[in-house]
Formats: C-alpha cells, structure tokens, sequence
C-alpha cells in the first residue's frame, strides 16, 4: 500500500497511509424535479469520488510532508492506499490538526475529486 | 427546421426519469476555423450554460415583424486559476486573448449520455463579444462569457453595394450576405414571394438591411443553432414536415411547468401598411465638389462623392462639361486628366490621375451626373378585422420600410397581419427536459388535457422562443413559448403548384 499526493504535474510525494478502513463516498452531482404528473426525473451531471481520510501518532518528518501537500492551494494528485489509480482532487474541507496523549499529531482532512 | 438526431438515442432518452447530461463548450482561440486545438475544449471549466433565442419582436412581442434578434449564450467559467485572465502572462491561451477576449468563435453541443456515449447536438455557435471576470470573497473566481449568434458577424459591418434592379428579396438577401469582403457566413434562402424593384446598401449594417429587406416580404432572418443565417419567407411554417407535423409531444409526464396567457395587447382592428414607389428620374446633376482639387505631377486622387438620393446610373464626366482642368496659370490640360468613376447606390469612387510630370493640376467644377432614384408619393393598405372580436378603434401601423416598394408587397403583409392580428394570440410557456433537436419554428403538441380546465390543452403550436439552462448539480431544462397553430393562418391548406389541383368547389385557396 502506498499512498501519494502532490501538486499536478509535479513529482510524486508519498505520505504515510491514511487510518483505515479509508471513508470515501461516491458523490452524485444531480438535480431532480417532479412532472407535472408527478413522476420524477433525475439529470445527473457526474459522479465524482469523495475521501475522508484521518492520520494518526504522525511523527514530526511525517507531519511535515504532509502538511506541505495540504496547505497548497492548487489542484492535487491523489493516489489512495487501496489502488494504483490517481485522481485529481481538491481539499474539500479544513485541515484539522490535534496533538494528542503519546505527543504526536492527528491530522484529518476531506479530500473530492476534480 | 428541426436537427437530425438520426444514429441517436435522443428521442427516448431526453425524458427518461434518469440520465447524464452530456456537453462540450469549445472556443477557437487560434482562429484557424476548427475545435481542436489544445486548450479549445474548455467543457471541463463550465459552471454553468444560459441560452436564449427567440423570434418575438421586441416591440410587439409576437413574431413575424422581421425585427429578430441574434440568440445569446451566457455561460460561467471556474477561473480559479486565471486560465481566462488576459494579464496572466502564465494562461496558455495568452498569447490569444493578450488584447481581450473577445470575437473568438465558439460553440455548444449540449444532450445526454445513451450508457457510456455521450449524445449531442449543436445548441449554439456565435462570437464571444465580451468577458467578465469577477471574484468572490470565498475565493471563487469566475469568468463569463457573454456571446451572440452568428449574425453578430455581420450586425456590425457595413458595406456598399450597387443599385440592385428588380430583384427578388431572396435573391437581395443573397447579395448582401455574399459581400466580398464581409466576414463569410453560411446562409441560405426561401425563394422569396416578392420582387423589390429598386434595392441597395449606402454603408448601412449588413444584419439590419438584410432584416428590412425580409421584412418587406413578410419574412425574417435568422441563424440556426449550428450558424447557418436564414431567410424563411411568410409561408414557411406552411411547407416542410417540421413545420406541418410535430416535432415532440409535451405532455404531463414531460412537463414541469406549464403557462397559458392570453391578452389584448396584441390584437388590432386595422392594419395600414405603406409603400413608396421609386422611379428613375431624367439626367441631372448628382454631385458637386464643392472647391478645386489640387493634384500635383503624376499624382491620384480618390474623392468619395455621397449622393443625396439612390441613383439609378451615372454617366462618365464630360470634359468642359463636367470638369475643366488648368495649370495654375490657367492653361487647360483637360487631356492630362484621366477620371475613373467607380458607382454604388448612392456614392461613388472619383478616382483622379495627372498625366502631366511637370505641372500642377487644379480641377474645377468638377460635378457628376445621373439618373437618381425619386420616392413618389407614400401609399398605403389599410385592412380592417372581419372576426369581429376587438371592439373599438385600434390600428397597427407598419411604416417606413424603403423595400416596400410595391402596392403587391403592401397588400399581402397588410392581408397576413389583419388575419394575424385581428385575434388574441395564446402563447403557452413551456418548461421541461431539454428536447436538444428543436429550432426556432419547429412544430410542437402540447397535451395538458388532465391537469388543466376540461377539455385542458391539447394543441399543436410553432416554438417562437426557446431558452435552455444547463449548470452542474440542476436540471438541463428548456423553457419554450409557444405559439397556437389554431387560426392562425385564414386558411388551412393553400394552393401549391404541383399538388393541389384547380376545380370548381375544394380547390386550395391562393395565398395572400
């Protein structure tokens, strides 16, 4: 397992494996409106990958690369622990940051696909 | 007329319950007159696609009064990265839209998916005329594109031509839309009903004369969906299975919204109609130059010579005539001057050329004659209502047209709207899935028979507007006004030279 995320078109960047099992949603990007009859139609515009990932006890060095990636404010390529495919993502959501009991980090963040 | 959706799934999949909206929005940045160019798909960047298109008169808000609109597209660009930013020297496109953007051609394809394939059809192809970039304070930045069809091309170029002499009004259009130096634009024409004597363009707006000149035939212009300018004469909606059959039925089970208005604003007693004949008038003088004109050895010069009225024709300037030619002694060298007369409707090119090497040349008096064109007497049609439905006075006047040249002309435009405009017109407004093969003027059944006041609506009409709206995450929807097909014409089928037959009783009747 190996997971990466970097700035698109830049060289690869891997970070620590997210907790798992890794939470991800398949989002709808739709609207729906009922007929004058009440039947009811759906036009869907895609459906796109959302991940809500979380690390815990990261180390200082792990922490480090990869809040670097985090804070960008570009598009991102994003390669989960469970496969070989990449994705161009966004953050979708705050970067949250806690110390916790053993004096390392936990780090969570949502990340949608483009 | 309808598009071909033949080889598609379209016609079933437009209304069913599910379905992926399939689009492409392409510019041609490089201007080499395709779409395929890196970075001229820019589909990925659309936030959100408006587009309008409608033949309603401004003024009068029916349709059928020639003065048409060119369609309009608004579509919202993400811009977060300044891809559309003409200062961001780091945009790829930068090199092509450094000055603006603006002018670059562009095109909508919008439809649905059948399964995996993507299925669309051209829903616009016009000109961006302008760009605006706005930013919000949670960051988002956005671009618009706002565009207008393809006789944008033409609304603004203005062009000269010859008197043009007993013409049809197609065969006009034709002439004018096929100006040299114009920017092309594909165009085709209905053979028109009538014939304009005199016609012709002094440096007026290629759009706006073709506009009048359709109008005086009781017709109009228009681009189609895929950029193509036309002309549909008065009687097209009568010919053509787009126009006689439906092309859709919008029933309840297709059909979110659903309007029917009906007013007296638009309803007349009378209608008066002018006309000014024209006629070539004896040989006077057109022009004059008001002051000596100098040319020094060798030297030309051209003089644009504006006339006052059309001129039919203009004779080549007659030496001690027209022109007399002196050194700055007062010697005549008329033989040393040569004279090219270059003529349009109403100016003329007066190109001027000293033959002599060594002296100065003052042309005197130079003046040009001709054959103008005089406006006689204004006349006009009045038709009066015989459906007896508005009481009172009131007149809709259709003036001022200088291709009404005719009482013929005068009398079947005056015929048409008496018959049009005697009744209220029901417009319905329609709002639904996106039905992506309709034009302007296609024929549609509109079946609302449950819902509505027994026996509800169940009518064919002809689409006089249509507006569509496309944006991730909402409806690819259609909004449609359509106009009743029920009386609006006095007859319901007309003579057609081939197919109806001549006899005593059920002949076709003849046309206005």
């Amino acid at each position: 397992m190996t997971t990466r995320l970097y700035r698109v078109g830049q060289a690869a960047v891997t970070i620590r494996d997210p907790e798992q099992p890794v939470e991800k949603n398949r989002l709808r990007i739709q609207a729906q409106r009922r007929t004058l009859d009440s039947s009811l139609k759906q036009h869907i515009t895609a459906v796109k990958w959302r991940w809500q990932l979380s690390w815990r006890f990261l180390t200082t060095a792990e922490y480090n690369t990869l809040i670097t990636e985090l804070v960008r404010e570009a598009s991102m390529t994003f390669q989960p622990p469970d496969t070989d495919t990449t994705y161009t993502v966004v953050i979708a959501s705050d970067v949250e940051v806690a110390d916790n009991e053993f004096d390392s980090l936990d780090v969570s963040v949502a990340l949608e696909e483009v | 007329m309808a598009q071909d959706y033949s080889g598609t799934s379209l016609e079933t999949n437009w209304y069913k319950a599910a379905i992926k909206i399939a689009r492409f929005v392409k510019v041609d940045w490089n201007g080499d007159g395709d779409f395929v160019d890196a970075n001229e798909d820019i589909t990925n960047r659309v936030l959100d696609v408006r587009l309008s298109s409608s033949l309603l008169d401004n003024l009068f808000g029916l349709p059928l009064m020639g003065r048409i609109a060119p369609a309009t597209a608004r579509i919202t660009l993400d811009n977060r990265d300044n891809f559309f930013s003409p200062d961001n020297a780091s945009s790829p496109i930068h090199a092509h839209i450094a000055n603006g953007i603006f002018q670059f051609a562009i095109i909508v394809d919008l439809g649905y998916y059948d399964d995996a394939t993507p299925e669309t059809l051209r829903q616009f192809t016009g000109r961006i005329d302008n760009c605006r970039e706005w930013e919000d304070p949670a960051g988002g930045k956005r671009a618009i594109l706002l565009c207008t069809d393809e006789l944008s091309i033409i609304e603004e170029y203005k062009h000269r031509t010859v008197l043009i002499s007993d013409n049809r009004v197609d065969q006009i259009i034709n002439t004018y839309l096929s100006v040299p130096a114009a920017p092309a634009i594909s165009h085709s024409q209905d053979y028109a009903h009538s014939t304009v004597p005199y016609a012709g363009m002094d440096d007026e707006s290629i759009l706006s004369e073709c506009q009048k000149v359709a109008a005086s035939d009781g017709g109009w212009i228009r681009a189609t969906k895929e950029g193509v300018a036309v002309f549909e004469r008065m009687t097209h909606w009568l010919e053509g299975t787009d126009h006689t059959a439906s092309n859709v039925t919008l029933d309840t089970g297709k059909s979110w919204w659903l309007q029917d208005s009906l007013s007296k604003e638009n309803i007349y007693t009378d209608v008066i109609v002018s006309w000014t004949p024209r006629r070539v008038s004896t040989l006077r003088i057109i022009w004059e130059s008001t002051e000596p004109i100098e040319l020094r050895p060798g030297e030309t010069k051209t003089i644009r010579a504006k006339f006052d009225n059309l001129v039919h024709s203009s004779i080549t300037p007659v030496a001690n005539v027209d022109y007399i030619a002196v050194t700055v002694g007062m010697r005549e060298i008329n033989s040393d001057l040569t004279i090219t007369v270059t003529g349009y409707c109403k100016q003329a090119d007066v190109e001027l050329t000293n033959g002599d090497a060594n002296q100065t040349m003052y042309v005197l008096e130079l003046q040009l004659r001709g054959y103008p064109l005089l406006g006689r007497e204004t006349h006009e049609v009045s038709k009066t209502h015989d459906a007896g439905i508005l009481i009172g006075k009131k007149e809709f006047l259709y003036q001022q047209l200088f291709y009404m040249q005719t009482e013929v002309q005068a009398e079947r435009v005056a015929s048409f709207l008496r018959d049009f405009l005697q009744r209220p017109r029901r417009l319905l407004g329609w709002r639904g899935p996106a039905v992506p093969w309709l034009e302007l003027g296609d024929r549609v059944h509109v079946d609302h028979k449950t819902a509505t006041y027994s026996p509800g609506i169940d009518v064919d009409g002809y689409v006089v507007a249509l507006n569509q709206s496309y944006a991730a995450g909402e409806m690819y929807e259609m909004q449609l006004t359509i106009l009743p097909v029920t009386n609006l014409w006095a007859e319901s089928t007309y003579f057609k030279m081939g197919t109806s037959k001549y006899k005593d009783v059920d002949s076709h009747a003849l046309f206005y």
